[in-house]
């Protein structure tokens, strides 16, 4: 699969202050790349300087090959973005304000834009002016604005901001769908990570600046230790079947850190023990806690 | 680009902005129109001031004293404007009237006469004679009156002078009173009696337009300041325009000669120069194209497209000229149709237009389109500046406020300069130079050192600077946090 989005060592410094110590990444057709870090870790400001509407210090970045500062037309032409919140005309109708786009693209049909009109659920809406709309229905005319130019790429600055879970689940869905169905590669950015998990394949991981980790869900989750919560009718005198690390939580809980293979002889210690065990539970580590392992630090603002 | 322009001027006018401007521009012209006919042409007022005049009249003399010496002159003024409004009130003519006219300027002599034979003189004889003046020329007036017999008087008048001068005398006094003759002469023919109208002023202002042109030399360079100079060139211009009129019988009774809001006039002025409503148009639309974008940031939605910031940019100022076109012509036809309904005609416009040439020393005749085009492009200069100091302004600030107040500063201060214009390093003010109409047919400017090569000059270097500026500017922002 090929890289659509090439970011390599960029830099960006306002006055004295460097805002992006060389920042790489690259996504390729069909990958939701969450961009993750604190407020005022540099994602805004990547992300504009991806799509030409900040100037880069040093360090390149190529959209489907062409190079965003020497051949901006053609880098941007399969690009679709909102950045920092969906930029509409309010004294518009949501129709209106995708035919402004639409003019701006050669070959885009009626129908295409039809088509994108229910794909983002604003079929019964779109002929009203967006003062009208929810904060909701503002983020899904932005999608449906991103998408008019048919892109390969997708860059969603926080796009499920202010959402509702509903609202959440809608974006999420639609995402994972473009994502599958028309291999477009989607960077999302944001602080809300429990939002993000279901979404996306890939994390990288920006704070101050500097891209601390880039890798796969799977594998961030995977190398964090996994933890289970037994519960069992005492706890008096377990200590000897616990390990270093483990915990005793209350009078019937412990929580006990090992891979999946070693807990069915962990029961079988626990019963021979004469432990009557109720519940067995695998604590998932959320994307959140993998990420608080990695940048040490509280991201929840 | 074509999508980009039409995407510009589709957001423009789906606001109210563009409507309420429009919309103060013919109001501002109903208001001129209608406010110069019910001034000019309203006698029924004047008839109300009248009577308030008597009565004021009527104390004023009564606090004075005829017998006492101190007050004598002013109660014979006051007096003789007393019984001439009592007169104009007992008799109602128009005031447009040649019989009007009669009583403003003969009946008004008698009465002098006769009140400072009466008051000052305190003469009997000289009493009974003017009295019996007074007599004649209110008889002729009320029971036999011709304006005729008064034009014909007056050229027997002129023709007794010129007998009486013989050749030794200066032939300009005697070619004057031969031009007032010809102004007589034209009145007769042409049914123009004397009148307050603008076409019997014209024509009597004939002869000393023809002697105060001739008084000045015809060696420009020998005029030592420019306004000696403008006096002279006003001079040849006003002869030479009514000599051209009198000989084409351009000169009629007509009420929409010398009417400013005759729909001839309307049209061309939209084009020849710019109101004060026009130039807010233009920096209103200049600022609100760009600034409200960066604001409200749909500039965004510009720049991550396939264009250039620099094809956005002109997209938005092909935008700006198109809309002030049409604010230009909305100012024009709005003129043209309010005056014609207010007026009753719309024939003025098929009228030619008059314009005098330094080059050929002659009279030219264009129609008003073309005259308003020509006299149009050389007002762009002032429109770019306009322009492009809002736009630079708003690129810079992102600021709508600012912007306007750089469009509407630059205005304001270009009046300022023009007061200073005798100081000779303020000519290269860029907004001293920005109106080239005034060298239209070999004209000069007002300004003592504002000529046409410089002007040009200035005018290039200053727009290019702006338009470059605007465009390097708005290609080089950074896109801030909102």
């Amino acid at each position: 699969m090929k890289n659509i989005l090439s970011v390599n060592n960029i830099c960006k410094s306002i006055g004295k202050k460097q805002i992006l110590k060389n920042v790489s990444f690259n996504i390729e057709e069909g990958e939701i790349l969450g961009f993750i870090g604190p407020n005022g870790a540099g994602k805004t400001t990547t992300i504009k300087l991806i799509l030409g509407l900040q100037s880069i210090d040093s360090g390149t970045v190529k959209i489907n090959g062409y190079d965003i500062q020497h051949d901006f037309e053609k880098a941007i032409a399969r690009v679709g973005g909102i950045v920092e919140s969906p930029d509409l005309y309010m004294y518009l109708t949501g129709r209106q304000n995708l035919m402004l786009i639409k003019r701006m693209y050669k070959d885009i049909k009626d129908e295409d834009m039809d088509n994108i009109i229910e794909l983002i659920g604003l079929k019964n809406r779109i002929d009203d002016k967006v003062s009208k709309y929810s904060l909701g229905m503002r983020q899904r005319l932005g999608i449906g604005a991103a998408l008019i130019s048919n892109p390969n790429v997708l860059i969603l600055d926080e796009p499920t901001n202010g959402l509702d879970p509903e609202g959440i689940k809608d974006i999420r869905d639609l995402i994972k769908k473009l994502a599958k169905e028309r291999h477009i590669g989607v960077l999302i950015s944001s602080h809300n990570l429990s939002e993000l998990e279901s979404m996306i394949t890939d994390a990288c991981i920006i704070k101050d600046g500097t891209i601390i980790t880039t890798q796969s869900v799977t594998n961030l989750k995977q190398k964090s230790n996994t933890s289970y919560l037994i519960e069992l009718n005492k706890t008096t005198g377990i200590k000897k079947l616990l390990l270093d690390g483990d915990s005793i939580m209350d009078d019937t809980h412990i929580r006990v850190y090992r891979d999946k293979k070693d807990i069915p002889e962990l029961l079988e210690n626990l019963i021979g023990n004469k432990f009557k065990i109720y519940e067995v539970q695998l604590e998932k580590l959320s994307l959140e806690d993998a990420f608080l392992e990695k940048t040490g630090g509280n991201i929840i603002d | 680009m074509i999508n980009l322009i039409k995407n510009e001027l589709y957001k423009l006018f789906h606001k109210p902005s563009v409507y309420i401007l429009m919309l103060l521009i013919v109001i501002f012209n109903f208001i001129g129109i209608f406010g110069y006919k019910l001034l000019v042409t309203d006698d029924s007022t004047s008839a109300t001031i009248n009577q308030m005049n008597i009565s004021t009249y009527e104390t004023l003399l009564s606090t004075l004293d005829p017998s006492n010496s101190a007050d004598v002159g002013t109660y014979v003024e006051y007096k003789v404007t007393y019984e001439l409004l009592k007169f104009e009130n007992d008799h109602s003519f128009k005031s447009t009237s040649s019989e009007y006219y009669y009583i403003e300027n003969n009946i008004k002599s008698d009465l002098t006469k006769l009140y400072t034979a009466q008051y000052i003189n305190k003469d009997d004889e000289g009493v009974k004679e003017a009295q019996a003046q007074y007599d004649k020329d209110v008889d002729f007036l009320l029971n036999n009156y011709d304006w005729k017999v008064l034009v014909n008087n007056e050229i027997t008048k002129d023709n007794s002078m010129i007998k009486l001068l013989d050749e030794s005398t200066d032939s300009t006094q005697i070619e004057t009173i031969k031009m007032d003759i010809v102004s007589l002469q034209y009145r007769l023919d042409n049914n123009v009696p004397f009148s307050q109208t603008d076409a019997s002023t014209d024509l009597s202002g004939y002869s000393s337009a023809y002697s105060t042109y001739s008084s000045y030399s015809t060696d420009e360079k020998t005029f030592a300041t420019r306004d000696q100079l403008i006096q002279k060139r006003t001079a040849e211009k006003n002869y030479k325009l009514l000599k051209y009129r009198i000989d084409n019988k351009l000169i009629t009774n007509d009420e929409s000669y010398g009417n400013s809001y005759s729909s001839l006039n309307m049209f061309k002025g939209a084009f020849t120069s710019i109101s004060f409503i026009i130039v807010l148009c233009v920096i209103i639309i200049s600022s609100s194209i760009l600034t409200e974008e960066f604001n409200k940031g749909t500039i965004k939605q510009l720049f991550i497209r396939p264009y250039t910031r620099s094809k956005i940019l002109t997209s938005k100022v092909l935008a700006i000229f198109i809309t002030v076109l049409l604010f230009i012509l909305v100012n024009a036809l709005s003129g043209v149709i309010i005056s014609a309904i207010v007026n009753g005609s719309i024939k003025t416009l098929a009228d030619p237009i008059l314009v005098y040439s330094f080059i050929s020393h002659e009279v030219i005749k264009m129609n008003v389109l073309s005259y308003s085009l020509l006299t149009f492009l050389t007002l762009l200069p002032e429109y770019l500046m306009l322009t492009f100091i809002t736009l630079l302004v708003g690129a810079l600030t992102t600021n709508g406020a600012s912007s306007i107040v750089g469009g509407i500063g630059l205005y304001i201060v270009s009046s300022i300069f023009e007061a200073y214009a005798t100081i000779k390093w303020v000519s290269f003010v860029p907004t001293m130079n920005w109106n080239l109409s005034g060298f239209l047919f070999g004209g000069i400017s007002e300004y003592q050192y504002v000529t046409l090569g410089k002007s040009i000059v200035i005018d290039v270097i200053t727009i290019a600077a702006l338009v470059i500026g605007t465009y390097i500017v708005f290609d080089k922002k950074e896109i801030k946090n909102q």
